[in-house]
């Protein structure tokens, strides 16, 4: 099998025992980067010298004798709103067009640790602000199953890359649904971990107390052995916990004796699209034939979730872009007529529509007269949301259900009606608020071909239990074995060079 | 109560509501207020401009005229979240009990000053330049 067709375990494995280097594996994925990225745009930048020199670093550590990290030689890809050091960071937005930040993020540091590879430096929706990938100022991602069709986002070029074995492993960040939803799209695996699991340090902040940074891969097991990688505590984010950080691949493959697999009422209603919703509950059949439990539980108040969501989001991402105001860093405007007007020009000419939208709601929740109303209000509604999780995890171990209410949409379709957009997420946006860890595996394609996203969540700090349920499934199935078409994507692309 | 009118840019310090900065004022807004109680109304094209400003952005004509449907769209969804019974309900303003973060007081490395200063879009190698602030200084 070539080596872009191999996953994280048989990589590291070849790695390991010396029948590929750390210079040939790289070699491998960036021509596949080549290959297909032409028709899929997955990546908004990448650096193949520095890639490969970086590599080689690695085989001559190996050489020399030295000991190496748990993802050495392995091709790692980063959204482009993680800080990494002399390299570009644009979030793809005109306003950081030419950032080049003076540090590491905390997760780059661990990449590094470890002894991974970046490779490249993948497309989002602005400021990690959509779910489509639609609104990055450089041009959208496409679907590497259907290439009419989204990636999902806001992390859909680290989603779509994975999908199209341009790396094994992609870094993302998820704030309402940016990892989860764009794996489901794509047939890949992503997982949001606990709020404060992973150090958010060098994420260009979108809404603080809902950002988190996760992994994508294209099985269990890859995004297990990346989560353990990036975790643990950093005293430079106050939000990062200091709890010791399991080893995630160890008992992955041992299944949950007594496994309790709850079902929300409130996730199969309206507006779920049936070919999801059969492949969810056929998933759910797989648990019980495994001998699980299964058992509905109630999240009356996850209704509002989106709502909440819409008043939160806005009013942090208000406060966090503030910051660029054309001074220390960012696009300044050439003309203005006075400091005032340098700050509105410069911002109105480098932020896209849905920044500007949301931008402009926060603004609104938080301004007087409002703030109780709206921002006060959602954080109310926030705690009963996490409430009825908390409940529901007091009567079963994992929450199972549909990542998304539909696969992948046409690109185009929702952008002239951002709240249809909106509510594309209400199946994910729930964990975000109550800080709990959640994951999309596959878990079938619809006739259309295009797959479909099987949503676990867990009670905080549950990352291992969520993993090795998620591997419970996998075991059975071969969804995510699943590829597209690769030979079609990179059809077009061979052609013109 | 009129101080949160500006909380979203003042919390990052950017845009403080100083007399220097010329228009704005920390009066409670009654152009903009148009909640009456539960429901919220339409939007219309000039409370948009209002926000706007507060948030420092510069809109065209054009999208001005686009974001003032699509916002009251949004407003008058997230209004279902009026029908939740919330009297007794504690604010729930992060996901995990967040508690002060202590760290010693030392002295430690910081940025190189080049490097700090590597991304602005006008410096003269030792500060951030901006356009003259104070009239006549």
């Amino acid at each position: 099998m070539s080596l872009t067709g191999q996953s994280t375990a048989q990589l590291r494995q070849a790695f390991a025992e010396g029948q590929a280097t750390a210079a040939e594996i790289a070699t491998a994925f960036l021509d596949q980067i080549a290959r297909c990225d032409e028709t899929v745009s997955a990546l908004l930048h990448h650096d193949r010298e520095a890639a490969l020199a970086r590599a080689a670093e690695v085989d001559r550590r190996r050489e020399a004798g030295e000991t190496l990290g748990p993802l050495a030689g392995v091709p790692v890809i980063l959204k482009d709103n993680i800080c990494m050091r002399g390299v570009p960071t644009t979030c793809a937005s005109r306003m950081l067009e030419n950032f080049v930040p003076p540090y590491d993020a905390h997760v780059v540091e661990r990449l590094q640790a470890a002894d991974a590879v970046v490779i490249g430096r993948a497309n989002l929706d602005e400021f990690a602000m959509g779910s489509s990938c639609e609104n990055s100022a450089f041009g959208p991602t496409r679907n590497p199953w259907n290439p009419e069709c989204s990636p999902g986002g806001s992390s859909g070029g680290s989603a779509a890359a994975v999908a199209a074995r341009m790396a094994p492993l992609a870094v993302g960040s998820d704030t309402g649904g940016s990892i989860r939803q764009p794996a489901a799209f794509c047939g890949v695996v992503g997982m949001k971990p606990t709020y404060g699991r992973v150090s958010r340090y060098g994420l260009v902040a979108f809404a603080s107390s809902l950002d988190q940074i996760g992994p994508f891969s294209t099985d269990v097991h890859g995004s297990a052995l990346l989560l353990e990688t990036l975790s643990g505590h950093d005293p430079r984010d106050t939000t990062s916990v200091d709890q010791p950080v399991p080893s995630y691949t160890e008992k992955l493959d041992r299944p949950l004796e007594g496994l309790r697999v709850g079902i929300v009422k409130e996730h199969f209603g309206e507006g779920l699209d049936e070919e999801v919703s059969a492949a969810v509950h056929a998933a759910i059949d797989v648990y019980r034939s495994l001998g699980a439990e299964v058992k509905e539980v109630s999240l009356p108040h996850s209704k509002y979730s989106v709502a909440a969501y819409y008043i939160i989001a806005p009013s942090e991402a208000s406060s966090n872009l503030a910051r660029y105001d054309g001074v220390h860093y960012g696009h300044r405007a050439e003309s203005f007529e006075n400091m005032v007007d340098m700050y509105e020009t410069s911002r109105g000419e480098a932020f896209g529509e849905e920044v500007k939208r949301r931008i402009m709601l926060g603004t609104y929740a938080l301004s007087s007269g409002y703030y109780d109303a709206y921002y006060l209000k959602a954080l109310k509604v926030r705690r009963l949301i996490r409430e009825d999780f908390d409940k529901a995890f007091a009567e079963v171990d994992i929450i199972a259900g549909p990542a998304t209410p539909t696969t992948a949409f046409r690109i185009g379709e929702m952008v002239d009606d951002p709240l249809a957009m909106y509510l594309n997420d209400i199946y994910t946006i729930g964990a975000n608020l109550a800080g709990i860890p959640g994951l999309s595996l596959p878990c079938g394609r619809s006739d259309a071909g295009l797959p479909i996203g099987l949503q676990l969540l867990a009670a905080p700090f549950e990352e291992e239990r969520l993993l090795r349920a998620a591997r419970m499934y996998e075991a059975q199935t071969d969804w995510h074995g699943g590829c597209p078409d690769l030979e079609a994507l990179a059809g077009s692309a061979g052609e013109s060079t | 109560m009129f101080f949160y009118a500006l909380r979203s840019v003042a919390e990052a310090g950017r845009f403080p509501n100083r007399d220097a900065f010329g228009t704005l004022r920390s009066e409670p807004d009654s152009t903009l207020l148009l909640w009456s109680g539960s429901v919220a109304e339409t939007l219309t094209p000039e409370q948009v401009r209002k926000v706007a400003r507060l948030a420092r952005l510069k809109l065209t004509e054009e999208e001005l005229q686009r974001l003032t449907p699509q916002l009251s769209d949004v407003l008058k969804y997230v209004d279902m979240l009026s029908e939740v019974e919330t009297d007794d309900v504690e604010p729930m303003a992060h996901a995990i009990e967040v508690h002060n973060v202590l760290r010693p007081d030392q002295a430690r490395a910081s940025l190189p000053r080049e490097e700090a200063l590597a991304n602005a879009p006008n410096s003269d190698g030792r500060y951030f330049l901006v356009p003259q602030i104070i009239e006549g200084a």
